[in-house]
């Protein structure tokens, strides 16, 4: 953290001294603007698969992986998982041509702790062209950028089996090109940099138990997208390469005795490819939203698949919506559970109705029914089995 | 839809439902643009102009009418939704929303003030200090 707080703080540096050389007349000056977002969600779970899974007091449904958001099977509404508070400020210096933006935001899924979300510096080459560096959220989903601003988004949370994984940001630089291809119009975007996350949320739920304590480190993260759209329609492809390591620091969950019985050690480091494609339909009054995710292992014998397809249609200010999301990987079960396969399959699925109602230009409410089913082979853990979860969400910008 | 030239606003009835007229200051050179390059510019897909200068966007308040009337006809969205696709520009540091004047004349006076606003108002109050470049029905 004090080294990306002094690399900001030299790239602030460079942009005032370039502010001053500059040669136009009558540029100068400082604008700051200040802006937040806030969600306001309780949920409640209807029914499920009893059991404890990971120390989790199942049956259970995460909302939000990299922020081991988890609704459980206690009986009573529950405000964590989702609400948020999130405060940007940025300050702009040559009319706007170099920016400084910072963002906090404060989780309920983390009895509401204040998180450095992103600290960086973007400088506009021209109309074109932009470069930012420092602390950015790494671009691997659509609502990648706007996945904690809930009035951006038609659900209550995102889809949990595509946009759950391990790392959300990333310190580095990035650069920007937009422009008019005829009459379409296209983003593409080059990033690289590295990310170390302390105490990974994803692993809280993904196998090592509540308790547990795992840092993930991507290193030569390296990668690129571009988004095309024309009038109702728009796709957006990415890729992305890195190395990846999970160290486990503590507490993590033996399944067969349900306690923290295993001790912790660090995979090695592997290789990881990450491809995505997104479809996007906004047709008169339908709205269609298909996107994938595949990530190819090298040199491991596992990969990942993720998907979603949502239907909805916009009646006034209501958008209900109807999604289908996926996850599927496959684990080598490496002989250590006696009589268990060669691989074992961890498949995920849910069924959301979503409901949105636009309250004001700024502000939205919604309602959400998410039916899970673990489509897992037994032998994987965690089996979380299935749930039926409702939640209501209040959603505003200012 | 179709974007029709600003001469055509004189052959056409007075008791027509309100039009919403996509304008530029008087002082600004005349700039052409589409009702699919006026979408793009204030969804933030596209930065500049044509002509490659940048743009400065201009919005009703959100208590206006004529906000919605207008994101509908030019985008199919409502005011809302035109709010949350920037918001997922905004608070990622991607795009600058619209600036918001107060009313029709606030929105022609800044439309005079910065080079290459653009902004939109209502017919009645279409007036010598501001070039229609689109009218949206």
């Amino acid at each position: 953290m004090k080294n990306i707080v002094l690399l900001n703080a030299m790239i602030l540096m460079c942009g005032l001294v370039a502010t001053c050389c500059h040669a136009d007349e009558g540029r100068s000056g400082i604008e700051f603007t200040g802006s937040g977002f806030m969600t306001i969600a309780a949920g409640k779970m209807l029914s499920g698969t009893n059991g404890n899974v990971g120390g989790y007091n199942c049956p259970c449904y995460a909302s939000d992986y990299a922020q081991a958001a988890m609704y459980d099977g206690r009986s009573d509404w529950q405000w964590g998982p989702d609400s948020k508070l999130g405060l940007q400020g940025i300050a702009s210096f040559d009319e706007q041509r170099f920016t400084l933006t910072t963002q906090v935001v404060s989780r309920g899924a983390e009895q509401g702790a204040i998180d450095l979300e992103w600290l960086f510096a973007s400088y506009k080459l021209n109309d074109k062209v932009t470069l930012q560096a420092g602390r950015q959220r790494l671009p691997m989903f659509y609502y990648s950028d706007a996945q904690d601003i809930g009035f951006a988004l038609p659900w209550t949370h995102l889809p949990t089996w595509l946009y759950g994984w391990q790392v959300m940001n990333y310190n580095g630089a990035s650069l920007r090109y937009q422009d008019q291809i005829g009459d379409w119009s296209a983003i593409a975007g080059l990033f690289g940099g590295s990310e170390q996350n302390k105490d990974s949320g994803y692993w809280k739920i993904g196998g090592n138990g509540a308790l547990s304590v795992t840092n993930v480190n991507w290193t030569n993260i390296l990668g690129g997208n571009l988004t095309l759209s024309k009038e109702w329609f728009e796709t957006r492809v990415v890729y992305i390469q890195s190395n990846t390591q999970d160290q486990a620091v503590s507490n993590t969950w033996d399944y067969a005795t349900l306690a923290y019985d295993i001790q912790p050690t660090a995979a090695p480091v592997a290789k990881q490819q990450i491809y995505g494609l997104t479809i996007k339909v906004d047709y008169q009054n339908w709205q269609l939203h298909n996107e994938s995710i595949y990530i190819n292992h090298p040199g491991l014998t596992y990969k990942d698949f993720a998907q979603i397809v949502a239907v909805g249609y916009r009646y006034g200010k209501w958008l209900p919506m109807l999604t289908w999301g996926q996850y599927r990987g496959t684990v080598v079960s490496d002989g250590v559970l006696p009589g268990a396969p060669p691989s074992i399959a961890n498949e995920q699925q849910t069924y959301s109705l979503s409901l949105r109602y636009d309250l004001t230009v700024s502000s939205d409410l919604k309602m959400e029914l998410d039916f899970t089913d673990d489509h897992s082979d037994p032998g994987f853990t965690p089996l979380y089995g299935t749930s039926r979860l409702l939640t209501l969400a209040y959603d505003i910008v200012f | 839809m179709h974007c029709w030239a600003f001469l055509a606003l004189l052959l056409l009835p007075l008791n027509l439902h309100a039009q919403v007229l996509v304008v530029t200051g008087a002082n600004n050179s005349s700039i052409t643009l589409s009702k699919n390059q006026i979408s793009d510019v204030f969804l933030g897909k596209v930065t500049s102009l044509p002509d490659g200068s940048g743009v400065t966007l201009v919005d009703q308040p959100e208590s206006s009418s004529l906000r919605d009337e207008f994101y509908k006809k030019v985008a199919n969205k409502s005011a809302a939704q035109a709010k949350a696709y920037w918001a997922k520009l905004y608070f990622t540091g991607r795009g600058v929303p619209p600036r918001v004047g107060k009313d029709d004349a606030d929105i022609k006076k800044i439309l005079n003030s910065i080079h290459g606003a653009v902004g939109y108002i209502e017919q009645s109050a279409l007036d010598d200090t501001v070039n229609v470049i689109c009218i949206l029905q």
